[in-house]
């Protein structure tokens, strides 16, 4: 059945524009080569005015980028530094932070030791004695943030250890904030008050970049963080109109002309015009479609990788990207852990069972149910089916009268082996606990859950509540009609 | 590619798949893959005969169920990688990192960025290294920011170094992923199987190993059956499998490992119903061998009622070794559960009344749902005791009429063996409180339940020859 597939040597050329285009589409060509979106200009031109403005000019700004997740925030300001470092290199230092994995007290340890590293690497590796002021990162948590503070504060970076330094001009340092809400959180907020802080006093100039997804993230923040805060608010803008979409789309597929040799790339960006703006093509109606539910330009990319990285040469990338298949199997797959494929795939005890529970719920007052009662429904059921089924046919045969006995009962499991089924409900996901709080948000809450012994545990199997994730009506839009159990799908 | 598809049955498009989105070139990969399936469908080994004939993608592998909360993952993930990177290049002279020091998720940052530093002098080109978290959400302790702090780590490690790290995690339950939706992280996903498709694996993966097993041998010389081929016994294991698939599907459902167990439950019964005349003929096996196909057996204990068992032996073995006051006293905390408190007086009464007054008419109509389906109520200890006494047989010793009869109560009194045994249900979970912790017996304000599913007391019932059932007729 599985016949070894031969594998043909790939033409060199079109391997390499193979790579160049997924690079491009990973957006991980060198800094040069990558452009941003062309919606993204204005904000591009902001953050690189910002930017430029802190490490030639040597000011200190704030501002906050707000965006939906992957609205290109931390890429425009990683491939702005990326761009500003070919230039500037030894003017300033980035300082990365990520709300998720640094905490109000490791931030700081975070800091210094970036601080460290990035500093290093500014020397050029030169190992300087161990004094206090090179090594921040050690001692306890005080200490390190005095030292930090110190060092931000007064300008100690390049003056004090580098008198050799021909440069007298200060280091510019940019911090760069993760999911800046978290940093923002109900108590306190002491990091980004020291933060804020520097940028109006101290004199090292200090770039603070933060990203958010919340709107309201002024209204997180404490009056004394907000008026230290420049209230430069940065929206990432939206994609505004199908047109603007498919344009961008192009400029997402469409890898920069200008390179040597990859003699592809005009025949590839003449193909993907031509199919984009053609509105009866497949790959048009795939971006018609990703804009009308998702406008995500990753979710497009997504699908589009299997599609480039599948073709053998440059005949079959054409002929693929006319039919779209890889894309549209990839945007399928993911549908097939959906609920709906979910319940196809049941075998035809567990449907019933499935069935018997959304009944059951039905007709509870607080839509919950547990393993007794979908039992005794269950019972019921087959009962009910078996009653109408003919156990007796006449036979064909004339000499013997004697009716044949058909068993084509439907068979009735035990309550034992239901267990069985109704287990696999669960570990699909079909039911779920009555008012449990499934996934704690953070790691202490879910110690303390980790730490209450819950009522549901203790109590004997078949009787704990428990609510469907499907209800009995749609059941019967998902059951096909041929199913044997179709009809039992309303009361 | 050719090869794995060969070891792998209907994944061609998971693995096409993830073979578009794994390279040696970090460039090209993104820095998370998920993979998505419900258990026993094929995600783990997928993914480890993928690696396994793309042998120059560097791999390592965890299973987060055994590291149970995120600091031990954690470190386990600076320790694996450190080790995977020693053994690869051992050329190396690199400083060891403690990994139990990685006590905070940017410790983990800290620890990966300084040890794929020490690696920078030596490659050309960079490289990935894949990190598999195979059941990310399988671990205990798991909360929804973790997921979060993991797909971000490539965003905090240098992207100047050589070595890239890549992580693919490996988890059920759609609805966690769910949750990062927004992140449009790259999804592959492992749909359940068909009922044909585990058929075909199963044969796949068992038929050899049960036509190699020692059973069969030995059977096949013991019966002396020698005109066989091995294609013949490939055959006969063939249809087992099958007609175990037939037999169980709808008990199973598309679950490989359930059925896997089950094959190897009911192989050696099977095998011990072969001999020289049904080798050759399947149905006639099928139905020397009807009895393994009817029921599942799924049960560690042997007393279920089967019809070749004796019915006497059966009784004797009892579901719990109580005293008989335990037994009464379950037995009335189940009647207190359920039965509600108003009706109490018109059933339990016996007294002849020497004052003038009404008795209790009980209940005029029929419940709509049999209330032992449901959960119990609570109940006050007093009126488990006074229940307890109202159903608990005694038997007079004293003579009628004696003057010893005057002396001996004509029912039990709670006395201190009764709050022992109470006390004892108790600790045993068959009798729950209302309250979990430090809870006080003798307050007030505490009242009981009983804790045991009606099965189980009706077979109490029975061992003291005692018929619950007649309490719950008039209702079911």
């Amino acid at each position: 059945k599985f016949s070894p597939r031969k594998v043909q040597p790939l033409d060199s050329d079109f391997k390499r524009f193979k790579h160049f285009l997924m690079r491009h589409l990973y957006q991980s060509l060198p800094p040069g080569q990558t452009k941003p979106y062309s919606y993204l200009h204005e904000t591009h031109q902001e953050i690189d005015r910002l930017l430029k403005q802190s490490i030639v000019q040597k000011e200190s700004h704030s501002s906050i980028l707000v965006g939906p997740r992957g609205s290109f925030k931390t890429v425009l300001l990683n491939h702005e530094l990326a761009l500003l470092s070919e230039k500037y290199h030894q003017q300033f230092i980035t300082i990365r932070l990520n709300g998720f994995i640094h905490s109000e007290q490791t931030a700081i340890n975070g800091i210094a030791t970036q601080l460290e590293e990035q500093l290093r690497k500014l020397h050029g590796q030169i190992k300087t004695p161990i004094n206090e002021n090179t090594d921040i990162s050690s001692g306890s948590l005080t200490e390190v943030f005095e030292k930090i503070l110190r060092l931000l504060d007064s300008a100690a970076v390049s003056g004090s250890q580098n008198k050799n330094d021909t440069e007298s001009t200060k280091i510019t340092v940019v911090f760069i904030f993760d999911e800046m809400d978290t940093f923002a959180g109900a108590v306190r907020q002491t990091l980004l008050y020291n933060l804020f802080d520097m940028v109006e006093h101290a004199r090292v100039p200090v770039c603070i970049f933060g990203c958010t997804t919340k709107l309201n993230i002024l209204e997180y923040l404490e009056k004394r963080v907000k008026s230290r805060f420049s209230q430069r608010i940065i929206y990432m803008p939206q994609i505004e109109g199908f047109q603007r979409f498919i344009e961008t789309v192009e400029e997402m597929l469409c890898p920069p002309s200008c390179d040597d040799g990859l003699n592809f790339v005009k025949s590839w960006n003449s193909l993907v015009h031509d199919e984009l703006f053609n509105p009866n093509s497949d790959m048009h109606l795939l971006v018609k479609f990703n804009y009308d539910t998702f406008k995500s330009l990753q979710h497009l990319r997504n699908g589009l990788i299997p599609l480039v990285f599948g073709a053998k040469d440059y005949e079959s990338l054409k002929n693929s990207f006319k039919t779209c298949s890889k894309t549209k199997s990839y945007n399928q797959n993911l549908l097939e852990s959906s609920i709906a494929a979910k319940i196809k795939s049941l075998s035809n005890l567990e449907l019933c069972i499935l069935i018997c529970t959304a009944r059951t719920v039905l007709k509870a007052k607080d839509e919950s149910t547990n393993f007794n009662l979908v039992y005794a429904e269950y019972e019921e059921m087959i009962k009910s089916i078996n009653r109408k089924i003919p156990t007796m046919a006449p036979t064909k045969n004339n000499e013997d009268t004697t009716p044949v006995i058909l068993d084509n009962k439907i068979k009735l499991w035990k309550k034992r082996d239901i267990k069985n089924v109704w287990e696999s409900l669960l570990s699909l996901n079909f039911l779920t606990e009555k008012s449990a709080i499934g996934l704690r948000e953070s790691a202490i809450a879910a110690f303390y859950a980790s730490n209450y012994q819950f009522q549901g545990t203790t109590i004997p199997f078949d009787l704990r509540r428990y609510q469907s994730q499907v209800t009995l009506q749609g059941l019967r839009r998902i059951v096909p009609r041929s199913s044997m159990y179709y009809p039992w799908t309303q009361l | 590619m050719s090869e794995i598809n060969d070891l792998v049955l209907f994944r061609d498009y998971q693995i096409e798949t993830l073979s578009s989105f794994l390279h040696a070139d970090p460039k090209i990969t993104p820095p998370n893959l998920v993979i998505q399936g419900y258990s026993s469908t094929g995600k783990t080994h997928t993914l480890q005969q993928f690696f396994a004939v793309n042998h120059f993608l560097i791999n390592v592998w965890l299973e987060p169920i055994e590291l149970v909360t995120w600091k031990p993952f954690m470190q386990a993930v600076a320790r694996i990688i450190q080790n995977k990177l020693k053994s690869i290049f051992h050329n190396v002279k690199a400083p060891d990192y403690d990994p139990l020091d990685v006590e905070e998720p940017y410790l983990l940052v800290k620890f990966l960025n300084n040890l794929f530093e020490n690696y920078q002098s030596l490659l050309q080109d960079p490289i990935c290294i894949f990190l598999v978290c195979d059941g990310f959400d399988s671990l205990q302790d798991l909360d929804a920011a973790l997921f979060h702090k993991f797909i971000s780590l490539h965003e905090l490690i240098s992207v100047d170094l050589k070595i890239q790290l890549r992580i693919i995690y490996t988890i059920q339950d759609m609805a966690f992923i769910e949750r990062y939706s927004s992140l449009c992280l790259p999804l592959v996903v492992f749909p359940r199987y068909t009922m044909d498709q585990i058929v075909d694996i199963l044969i796949f993966t068992r038929a050899q190993e049960l036509v190699e097993s020692e059973i069969l041998r030995e059977k096949v010389l013991q019966g002396q059956i020698d005109e066989c081929s091995d294609d013949e016994f490939l055959s006969v294991a063939i249809n087992f499998i099958k007609l175990i698939v037939q037999a169980f599907h709808s008990y199973t459902g598309n679950n490989i490992s359930t059925l896997n167990d089950l094959i190897d439950f009911k192989w050696e019964n099977y095998v011990n119903k072969i001999n020289r005349q049904n080798i050759f003929d399947p149905l006639g096996l099928y139905r020397s061998a009807i009895a393994i196909f009817l029921t599942t057996d799924d049960s560690l204990n042997a007393d279920f009622p089967e019809n070749s068992q004796p019915k006497s032996e059966n009784e004797a073995t009892q579901t719990y070794e109580l005293s008989p006051i335990s037994k009464y006293l379950l037995i009335a905390a189940y009647i207190c559960s359920y039965l509600e408190p108003r009706y109490d007086s018109s059933v339990f009464s016996r007294k002849s009344h020497v004052k003038t007054g009404r008795v209790s008419y009980g209940r005029r109509k029929k419940m709509e749902i049999n209330p032992r389906y449901l959960q119990p109520s609570i109940f006050s200890v007093e009126r488990l005791l006074a229940v307890f006494q109202a159903i608990f047989p005694i038997d007079t010793k004293a003579q009628r009429g004696s003057l010893a009869s005057l002396k001996e109560d004509s029912l039990m009194r709670a006395n201190v063996e009764v709050f022992q045994n109470l006390a004892e249900l108790h600790s045993l979970k068959l009798l729950a409180t209302t309250v979990g912790k430090n809870i006080d017996f003798l307050n007030y304000k505490v009242k009981w339940k009983v804790n045991v599913p009606w099965e189980i007391v009706s077979e109490v019932s029975k061992s003291v020859n005692f018929d619950v059932g007649q309490y719950f007729t008039g209702e079911g």
